[in-house]
């Protein structure tokens, strides 16, 4: 048996859902340029029928729940991209800054200064009493030797900068991590699926936030909560266990990377933390180990040969450049031994105008005496490495964007708002509403009619 | 399949790339060079380096041979001077050498031929910028000095200093005075100290003269030298003045941008950029809601 109050409640519940579904619409509008929302769906379904009698009548419509419109698989995607573009962006940033040390017709010009070096042997070789060309000599050497050791310092103040942006890097990524597990202790708590929807828009940004500096595997577990490790499985959080991230420097001064008490420095595979790390350690550390070789090869024979001649004095020649015992840190250490223009050995057998060493010294323009390669060949190597390390990153970084650009397309297809969209929701919804309300008016009309049957006086 | 309903972020991405593309136009332009940094191009600039020092030595090649040309050419110079000297002394020579002459009139000419000594003593002994010329590498000394008995002492080596003059080719650039002026059977000073001494005492005039003489075929002879070397260098100028373009050039190739293409490059990515900002202005103008009455 049908009843005008059944159909009342019918009627209001009609207008609860759409009020529901109108306030969803509403939030989805508020949202548009949320980072990280995804658009939520307001779920109508039917109210379970009731059967008075023969006729089974249906009992109206409910608000279900609202759902958020995600794809995990898409977010997980997103994420290892992330992690690649931020290994990328902070070794390329770093990369960029080194290079700029070795572009010729810049002030740092290493070829340069090679050449004027050799050049002013030259003119020493045509006039070897000349001292203006002597301390010519000389003056070249000290600029030879000055820009080695500031390039090499310049690398070195470099990789500390660096070292000062893993630091804070770390310490961001530590407190995202802490974010994220009051987040996913607050999923667990909640049964409601509206709260959740938000909290875990918040939780997959952070996710998202945290990709960009390390690398991060997701792991989802049962009751919508998560368990996240690094990507060779060293855990971050695990239920309510937050790992705690620092540094520490080593035995170099050089800052490395631990989660709790485990050194990750050589595990972690993406985010902007490796980029650094091997912009440091890699990048940087190659370009100082090149122009160590460079500065010890050079120095070393220039002093074998300047020692086989004689000063303007008639007197054995010594060092030229300070000697290099080791390889390493011998740019920094770069310098020249002698003060006094006439001490350069241009003689060859003693007497002031003979030019012989000169020869000698400018026959290693062509010598293998860099790791077997001249030493225009060492610096041209150098220069190679430098611009490669960035231009190779930054051809990565491009395809890498390329595929960030359309994961975001397809990321915004599934679940951005679109306004359109929400718009004929709302007119739907609205005219649903005020149906229902026009149904409650017409009942109340009903009822008015029942109330005044067998009553001489109207009630209106 | 929805959608997706952002078109900003296409849009921003889109207008990004196409203000790198003016950029790095606007710099080529600006710089005149395709290689800016490095990265521009590893391998361009790493040949880059070789060019470089191809192009220093070029100049400074191109600086020695006009200093080592000054040199040659006091040198040259001095010879001829020392030559025609000579060349006087011989026609003395010959004169002294006639028997009709009397004891005073030889005496006259010894001592004429004594002043061409000391001439040619004098010329033995001239400098260039403060080195010695004939001096071979102990130049820094005069070479020659008179002992005041007809003899002369040699304080200089017989050492001789190549320098190098292209990439790959060296050249002598001087000749010690023993060589020119002291050489065994061909000395000059002991000749004219003996051409003296034989007219001032009428004796052998004659093998005086053909002393003389083989002196003096031997400075023309090595004068040659000079000459070859003067030579060879203002060749190796040429080649250098030509090997200064053809490394310009090679400079441009690897590093110059292209002006023309760079301005086609330009002109391209400020279409497409006005492009897609027109676009965006007429795309995502309305939505639903502008049309829903209110």
């Amino acid at each position: 048996m049908s009843s005008i109050m059944g159909s009342l409640s019918i009627a209001v519940r009609a207008m609860m859902a759409d009020q529901g579904a109108l306030q969803v619409v509403s939030n989805n509008v508020a949202n548009i340029n949320t980072p990280g929302y995804t658009r939520e769906r307001a779920n109508l379904v039917e109210e379970p029928p009731v059967q008075h009698g023969s006729p089974i009548e249906g009992n109206g419509v409910t608000l279900e729940s609202v759902s958020s419109l995600r794809d995990r698989v898409l977010e997980l995607r997103l994420d290892e991209e992330e992690q690649s573009k931020g290994k990328l962006d902070s070794y390329m940033e770093v990369m960029s800054q080194a290079q700029v040390y070795f572009n010729s017709g810049s002030g740092h010009d290493l070829g340069g200064v090679l050449n004027d070096f050799f050049s002013s042997l030259s003119q020493l070789s045509t006039d070897p009493t000349s001292m203006p060309f002597r301390q010519q000599v000389l003056m070249s050497a000290q600029n030879l030797a000055a820009e080695v050791s500031a390039d090499a310092k310049n690398l070195t103040g470099l990789q500390s900068q660096v070292d000062q942006t893993l630091t804070q890097q770390v310490q961001q990524a530590g407190q995202l991590l802490t974010q994220i597990a009051a987040l996913n202790r607050q999923i667990g708590f909640n049964d409601s699926d509206e709260q959740n929807g938000a909290l875990i828009d918040q939780r997959t940004q952070l996710i998202r936030n945290l990709s960009q500096l390390m690398d991060v595997r997701v792991v989802n577990n049962a009751n919508g909560g998560i368990s996240l490790t690094t990507g060779d499985g060293t855990s971050l959080i695990a239920g309510d266990r937050v790992a705690s991230l620092s540094v520490h420097p080593d035995g170099d001064g050089k800052l490395r990377v631990f989660v709790d008490t485990t050194d990750v420095t050589d595990s972690l595979q993406g985010g902007s933390i490796r980029g650094l790390l091997d912009a440091r350690d890699q990048g940087i550390g190659g370009l100082l180990g090149q122009l160590d070789e460079f500065a010890a090869g050079l120095s070393n024979a220039l002093n074998t040969a300047h020692q086989q001649g004689y000063t303007l004095s008639g007197a054995q020649g010594g060092n030229l450049m300070a000697p290099q015992a080791t390889i390493t840190g011998a740019a920094a250490r770069m310098q020249v031994a002698i003060t006094d223009p006439a001490d350069i050995a241009a003689s060859s057998d003693g007497s002031p105008g003979s030019n012989g060493n000169l020869n000698t010294l400018l026959a290693l323009q062509n010598a293998a005496v860099v790791n077997g390669r001249t030493p225009s060949d060492a610096v041209a190597d150098i220069v190679f490495q430098a611009g490669s390390d960035v231009s190779n990153a930054s051809a990565e970084l491009d395809g890498e964007q390329a595929v960030l650009d359309q994961l975001d397309q397809q990321r915004s297809s599934v679940s951005g708002v679109s306004l359109d969209e929400e718009a004929a929701n709302m007119v739907r919804f609205q005219r649903s509403y005020e149906a229902a309300a026009r149904v409650i008016s017409i009942i109340d009309d009903l009822t008015l009619t029942v109330i005044n049957i067998g009553t001489g006086g109207a009630v209106s | 399949m929805r959608v997706a309903p952002d078109q900003n972020a296409m849009m921003l991405a889109a207008l990004a790339k196409t203000t790198a593309a003016e950029n790095q136009a606007l710099t080529r332009m600006s710089t005149g060079r395709r290689v800016n940094a490095p990265s521009d191009d590893p391998a361009a600039a790493a040949a880059m380096v070789d060019n470089d020092a191809s192009q220093a030595r070029n100049d400074v090649y191109t600086r020695n041979a006009d200093t080592l040309q000054e040199r040659l050419q006091t040198a040259d110079s001095t010879l001829n001077s020392v030559v025609t000297a000579l060349q006087r002394a011989m026609t003395l020579g010959v004169q002294g050498a006639n028997g009709t002459l009397s004891p005073q009139d030889q005496q006259a000419i010894a001592a004429e031929v004594g002043g061409i000594r000391a001439e040619i003593l004098g010329l033995a002994n001239s400098s260039f910028q403060g080195s010695f010329l004939f001096a071979g590498t102990n130049d820094t000394q005069p070479p020659y000095i008179d002992n005041g008995d007809g003899t002369v002492t040699y304080h200089g080596n017989t050492a001789t200093n190549t320098a190098e003059i292209s990439e790959g080719q060296s050249m002598g650039i001087n000749l010690p005075g023993s060589t020119l002026f002291g050489a065994a059977g061909a000395d000059v000073f002991q000749a004219l100290s003996n051409l003296q001494q034989q007219l001032n005492t009428s004796g052998d005039v004659a093998s005086a003269n053909t002393q003389l003489s083989a002196a003096y075929n031997n400075v023309v002879m090595q004068r040659v030298f000079y000459g070859n070397a003067m030579n060879q260098l203002q060749r190796t100028q040429q080649f250098l003045g030509t090997e200064k373009v053809d490394l310009s050039q090679q400079q441009q190739d690897l590093v110059g941008a292209d002006m023309a293409e760079t301005t086609s490059t330009l002109t391209q990515a400020e279409t497409a950029r006005t492009a897609l900002l027109e676009a965006s202005s007429k795309v995502s103008q309305y939505t639903l809601f502008d049309f829903i009455p209110g």
